[in-house]
């Protein structure tokens, strides 16, 4: 069977910066090009139509490995990650991977541009740039993967990218 | 943003006999039919329309055709109420006002704006009433006597008032007969001073240094005094006092309250004469000016709307042109395919219409029925603008689809109850997640199957 990756994200901008993610991380050698990957957006924690969506991917669309990628906003990480796995299907639950950010995938650029993150980093990109939540897939060619490995989220994400892309 | 709306209380307005509704920046109104859900969304109309639409003669009922159609039931005994909690340029706000019907025109009955520890100024017909907290006069009492001394020439010598003791300051009262029309347009003379921490005002005395000697005596004359503070992202006019500053941003507010109803699409596919507009009307006809002002400053339309197209159609640009009389009209080419309005669709139109509201940055976004015209896809996507806006938003929807995109928290349910229509949020969100999955169903399913709110 051909592996496809699908990453499911809690917004439609945060699905066009992986979509832009896996690009780079293709054309830079991080991930295999042979490796079809692709994102697309969930209700967010603890919606049960995630069970209904990821059958359908599975079922009709033929993806085998799923990463989902939440903001934890303030709560305990782990609570929101069991509110997720509980709606995974259970025969995809050991092809699926999840990843929670501490506050959101702002962090990331904060981290790789050296700001340092002491409230939202959106808020923090807002009044130092004017960021705006669709600009978010313009910073994935600012990403500095070095500076990343010291955020816990990011060495989750590759860790859990590596596992789904080298399991089969 | 120096404004944000976080409470809002109405009493008589159509369906709304009285109820206050806490507002987030994204919220989402569900009901049935004939809920009140647009009514709700109206009302921030009205207020525009009765406190600051600038048209003359002044008819902002003509639309509803009579006080009569915009007041609870029909009584036009009663007067339509409204408070907001916001927040404007860092201070907590209340404003509240009362309207009523005097021979058939809508006036204002009273108003009061409160300013969190400082000031109150209170109107009554003719009468403002100018009330200072006591605390906070106490806490900057040496400051005010310094600045009161001080300029205490130019208040009786250029001004003509009496010597002002800081104990007159908790309680003043002035006529204000003609000065202005609401409190909104009140205006201020800042006394010329270099004190950081506060701002003494005075009110009604503007015009004294243009005012023959002998009438000076006799106009009306109070002294409000705020602390000066200004959040992020105020308008900061350097000539102004800050309460002048508050006032205008809160009126800036209100006239950038957008609504947006059903779009009238065959009015959006009419070529229109060139206008400067700058908030989007309620049917979208005039998207066409907006999008073709901005194409001719920049040569293009902004970011926002030139990436949700390249996202939501592919091969797609989206432009404008005029005709040979000068008319614009939106202009599409599809994989060099050149679309004129009758071909172009109408969901295309819609989506433009939302994300040039949402740049036009105004106060407060309201939208009636958002999925018409949309694909689940245009309509996930449009959804996660405008909560990630950064304006408060308020829609109102019959979409199941929409109820799953959104968070428990967004929603505002409406229901229509012998004393009116009510907007309840979900009491214990958490709860109902947990019981949501333990049933494994969805939020649009316990809506339409079941009961949210319990």
């Amino acid at each position: 069977m051909n592996s496809s990756l699908m990453i499911l994200t809690e917004d439609t901008h945060g699905t066009r910066f992986f979509r832009q993610l896996i690009v780079r991380l293709k054309d830079e050698g991080f991930l295999s090009r042979d490796i079809h990957t692709e994102s697309d957006r969930f209700g967010g924690p603890c919606n049960s139509k995630l069970m209904r969506q990821m059958k359908v991917m599975e079922g009709l669309k033929g993806y085998n490995s799923f990463i989902i990628v939440a903001d934890a906003d303030g709560k305990p990480l782990e609570k929101v990650s069991s509110r997720i796995r509980i709606h995974v299907p259970p025969n995809l639950v050991d092809k699926t991977e999840i990843v929670i950010f501490k506050d959101e995938i702002e962090e990331w650029i904060c981290c790789s541009l050296g700001i340092k993150i002491n409230s939202k980093p959106s808020t923090i990109l807002k009044n130092k740039f004017g960021y705006e939540k669709f600009r978010l897939p313009d910073y994935v060619p600012k990403l500095d993967f070095a500076k990343l490995t010291t955020m816990k989220s990011y060495q989750a994400f590759i860790k859990k990218l590596k596992a789904r892309t080298l399991a089969r | 943003m120096p404004f944000i709306l976080k409470e809002i209380h109405i009493t008589n307005f159509k369906s709304f006999k009285d109820i206050t509704v806490s507002l987030d920046r994204f919220n989402v109104i569900i009901g049935p039919n004939a809920s009140g859900k647009t009514n709700f969304v109206e009302f921030f109309k009205f207020l525009k329309k009765a406190l600051v639409e600038r048209r003359r003669p002044y008819m902002p009922l003509i639309e509803w055709w009579s006080y009569h159609n915009v007041v609870w039931r029909g009584q036009d005994e009663l007067p339509i109420g409204v408070e907001m909690n916001c927040e404007v340029d860092g201070f907590d706000v209340k404003y509240e006002v009362t309207f009523g019907a005097i021979a058939g025109t809508l006036r204002i009955l009273s108003e009061r704006l409160e300013i969190a520890d400082c000031l109150c100024l209170e109107r009554e017909g003719q009468l403002l009433k100018i009330k200072h907290n006591e605390a906070f006069l106490k806490d900057n009492a040496a400051d005010i006597e310094k600045m009161l001394a001080n300029f205490s020439r130019f208040l009786e010598v250029e001004l003509r008032t009496e010597r002002v003791e800081q104990k007159s300051l908790v309680n003043q009262t002035v006529n204000v007969s003609d000065t202005f029309t609401n409190l909104l347009n009140l205006e201020l003379l800042e006394l010329p001073v270099t004190q950081r921490k506060i701002s003494i005002s005075m009110i009604g005395r503007q015009y004294a240094r243009q005012e023959p000697e002998k009438d000076k005596a006799k106009l009306p004359s109070g002294i409000v005094i705020i602390p000066r503070k200004r959040a992020k992202g105020s308008q900061d006019y350097e000539y102004m006092d800050p309460l002048s500053s508050l006032l205008m941003n809160l009126r800036r507010a209100i006239t950038g309250f957008t609504v947006v109803k059903h779009p009238n699409m065959q009015g959006m596919k009419t070529p229109s004469p060139p206008q400067e507009t700058n908030v989007l009307f309620e049917d979208g006809t005039n998207l066409n000016n907006i999008l073709s002002n901005w194409m001719s400053e920049k040569q293009k339309l902004p970011d926002r709307i030139e990436v949700a197209m390249t996202e939501l159609f592919p091969n797609t640009q989206v432009g404008t042109t005029t005709t040979a009389q000068g008319e614009v009209f939106v202009k599409v080419y599809e994989k060099g395919l050149e679309l004129n309005p009758p071909c172009i669709a109408d969901g295309l139109y819609k989506i433009l219409g939302v994300l040039a509201a949402i740049e036009l940055k105004p106060s407060l976004l309201a939208i009636d029925e958002i999925e018409n015209s949309l694909h689940a896809k245009a309509l996930k996507y449009i959804i996660d603008e405008l909560r990630a806006s950064g304006t408060t938003v308020v829609l109102t929807t019959h979409s199941p689809l929409v109820v799953d995109m959104v968070k428990l928290e967004d929603l505002l349910i409406a229901e229509k109850t012998s004393e009116g229509t009510t907007l309840t949020k979900i009491k214990e969100p958490e709860k109902l997640r947990d019981k949501l999955a333990e049933l494994n169903v969805t939020q649009s399913e316990s809506w339409l199957y079941g009961d949210l709110k319990s």
